[in-house]
């Protein structure tokens, strides 16, 4: 039988103290997943890492639920294109020798 | 290690305020955040510097040190416990000479200080030392409402709330009006690593009183007047938030008539003594149905 490993949102709220309403917020956009068992929404541990991010972003520059996902919507980008542009050095130093 | 000015790194002048300060750290903060830097250790360098600066320069006690003592403002207490030595020293004619500290020069001729400085801030403020060393952060604000009854607010109250499972005893002021907030300073949030917590914002939601309504410190309330009273005159108990009141009616009072009943009203919020005051407004009402005895006599009445 496949297991997941979860935190319930109440419990990971508690902890960081953050309001239950906040982690919502990311779930309904799209941000972050959230899976319910017996009636209790909970965060699988693969999605802490980026969920924790976002808590900082939140608690250490203040920034509200709409600008963290647009920050998170840039972020995305420049990590591909920081991805993209490692790729495509790699292949400049094949051709320069 | 060289001189670190603070002032320099969050782009303030050595006179600004608590508030220019806090912006121009929330201005560097945000752009070298690590969070939105990724895989960029200028900007988490940056980041560090800023932080270090700002626990300084935000700290009124640091940073008066800071200003006077410069790179050694975390060793000013020592600085001046061995100026008080030397002047102690002098006085009784002791005449040895001054006592090096600690094997340091902190009048800034020629010692050594950068090694003692990054040795002193080994595990002390962010971003200074080696390693990874966690920001400081004040905690987050946190709001909650509670909800009051007009007659909940009619004098000062202490009360204990709940609030993410810690209890907090808070006095409600007297007077307290409908979506009014207060703050409960420190009782929001932890901070971080040390950092002070947030605040507590609580929210009144105090309903519309089924009886009386409420406008500003003022209340209204409408009562009804018998007939009989309104125009014979007399004497009628009417209820008040703090209880009944005796009243007279003058003969020949008309439907809608108001008295004021003063001082009857709401406390005035952090005004001990005063009051608002209790508009009342008389409802006359007509007898519905009459005996043959009553319609008789206001037959009479009219004919006369």
């Amino acid at each position: 039988m496949r297991t997941e490993n979860l935190i319930t949102v109440t419990d990971f709220c508690v902890y960081h103290n953050v309001e239950y309403t906040f982690v919502d917020y990311l779930a309904d956009a799209g941000l972050v997943k959230i899976t319910t068992v017996n009636k209790t929404n909970c965060i699988p541990v693969d999605e802490i890492r980026k969920l924790e991010q976002l808590v900082r972003l939140h608690n250490e520059l203040e920034i509200n639920e709409p600008g963290i996902a647009t920050i998170n919507n840039l972020l995305q980008k420049l990590e591909d294109m920081q991805q993209e542009m490692s790729v495509l050095r790699s292949k400049l130093r094949v051709y320069e020798g | 290690m060289a001189f670190i000015d603070y002032y320099k790194i969050l782009g303030v002048n050595k006179g600004a305020s608590e508030k220019e300060i806090k912006s121009a750290y929330r201005k560097l903060a945000r752009k070298h955040h690590p969070d939105l830097n990724p895989n960029n250790p200028e900007a988490e360098k940056q980041f560090k510097l800023a932080n270090e600066a700002n626990e300084v320069l935000s700290d009124p006690e640091k940073r008066k040190k800071y200003d006077k003592y410069g790179e050694n403002w975390q060793h000013s207490e020592a600085y001046e416990q061995q100026a008080r030595q030397q002047s102690q020293q002098r006085s009784y004619g002791g005449g040895g000479g001054a006592q090096g500290f600690g094997g340091f020069d902190f009048g800034g001729g020629g010692g050594d200080f950068s090694e003692f400085f990054n040795s002193m801030f080994g595990g002390g403020p962010p971003g200074s030392g080696g390693g990874r060393q966690q920001a400081r952060y004040r905690g987050q604000d946190m709001n909650a409402q509670l909800q009051l009854n007009l007659r909940d607010i009619l004098e000062s109250k202490k009360q204990t709330i709940t609030v993410n499972g810690k209890n907090i005893r808070l006095t409600i002021p007297a007077g307290i009006e409908n979506g009014q907030t207060i703050k409960i300073t420190g009782h929001g949030g932890a901070g971080s690593t040390g950092a002070p917590a947030g605040d507590l914002y609580i929210t009144f939601s105090i309903p519309d009183d089924p009886e009386f309504k409420r406008v500003g410190n003022d209340l209204y309330r409408t009562i009804d007047l018998d007939l009989y009273t309104a125009v014979l005159g007399g004497e009628i108990t009417a209820d008040t938030l703090t209880g009944k009141v005796k009243l007279k009616v003058a003969p020949g009072t008309q439907p809608g008539t108001k008295v004021k009943l003063k001082g009857k009203g709401v406390p005035l919020y952090k005004k001990d003594g005063q009051f608002g005051d209790l508009y009342l407004t008389y409802n006359v009402q007509l007898p519905a149905t009459l005996t043959a005895k009553q319609k008789e006599l206001f037959e009479e009445l009219a004919k006369s």
